[in-house]
């Protein structure tokens, strides 16, 4: 299923959801911001949305028991052009964890009023999703969490 | 990217030169390196951010991890933080704990 009929999809990457695969996946990651987004504050604010959300997904994968039917653990990556009135491209992180929404339309308190001493250790992560992109969102489809990271195209890039 | 850590000591501070990205990774290794340290009686800490290219929110909590532990004056200063790493920072608030400096002299 593609976002919607103005996007191509350009790359795409899967993985089992584990921490042996990491540098695999933000590969990916890096190599497609670099080749569409250039050097620069986008391509860096993509990485770290993306690998907030991927860092999460395999924080909470349920590996099962040996035997089990239950699916492995699995990421899959999709990369979209949007070649609309305003281009932007499109990440998509699926994982077939269990249902969890984020809430990303939520604005997040993270307590930066708060001294230092006084803060959480956590809670930064989908703060600096929702920070990092123009627009993300969350979709439960086919037994999937679903990401949606959108980040407009800078002008004079091919 | 690896994270490789090098621990500085000298008469007057210590400091931490890193080189590598900061990720989900390789932050435990940067945990364990300030786990490592006497972070309750130290005055100062400094961390050589210029060979760093990349910073997620599990190295903010490494840096924040280290502040905790320092004592409420003591002073963790950054230095050479890429402008991308910065604006991470400040956009998290943390600035206000830490002191980020463009280089060596100007700490």
């Amino acid at each position: 299923m593609q976002p919607d009929p103005s996007a191509a999809l350009i790359a795409s990457f899967d993985s089992p959801a584990s921490m042996e695969n990491w540098e695999n996946l933000i590969g990916f990651i890096e190599s497609q911001a670099g080749a569409l987004l250039g050097e620069g504050a986008a391509n860096y604010q993509l990485r770290l949305a993306c690998e907030e959300l991927l860092s999460n997904s395999i924080r909470h994968a349920q590996w099962p028991e040996p035997g089990s039917a239950q699916p492995l653990p699995h990421i899959w990556l999709r990369v979209f052009r949007c070649d609309g009135s305003d281009p932007e491209v499109l990440f998509e992180l699926d994982d077939n964890g269990k249902h969890y929404d984020p809430e990303l339309d939520r604005p997040r308190d993270i307590h930066s009023h708060l001294s230092i001493q006084e803060r959480s250790i956590g809670g930064l992560g989908l703060f600096l999703v929702q920070q990092s992109v123009d627009k993300v969102e969350y979709l439960w489809t086919g037994e999937r969490n679903r990401y949606r990271l959108f980040v407009a195209l800078p002008s004079g890039l091919p | 990217m690896q994270l490789t850590i090098e621990t500085i000591t000298t008469d007057s501070y210590l400091m931490l030169s890193l080189n590598g990205d900061v990720d989900t990774k390789t932050a435990p290794s940067l945990m364990e390196a300030f786990a490592a340290l006497e972070l309750a009686s130290l005055a100062e800490l400094r961390i050589d951010m210029a060979s760093v290219g990349f910073l997620s929110s599990a190295g903010l909590r490494a840096l924040v991890f280290a502040k905790q532990k320092m004592p409420a004056s003591a002073q963790l200063i950054l230095i050479g933080t890429s402008t991308e790493i910065a604006d991470v920072i400040t956009k998290t608030g943390l600035s206000q704990a830490m002191k980020l400096v463009a280089s060596h002299d100007d700490v």
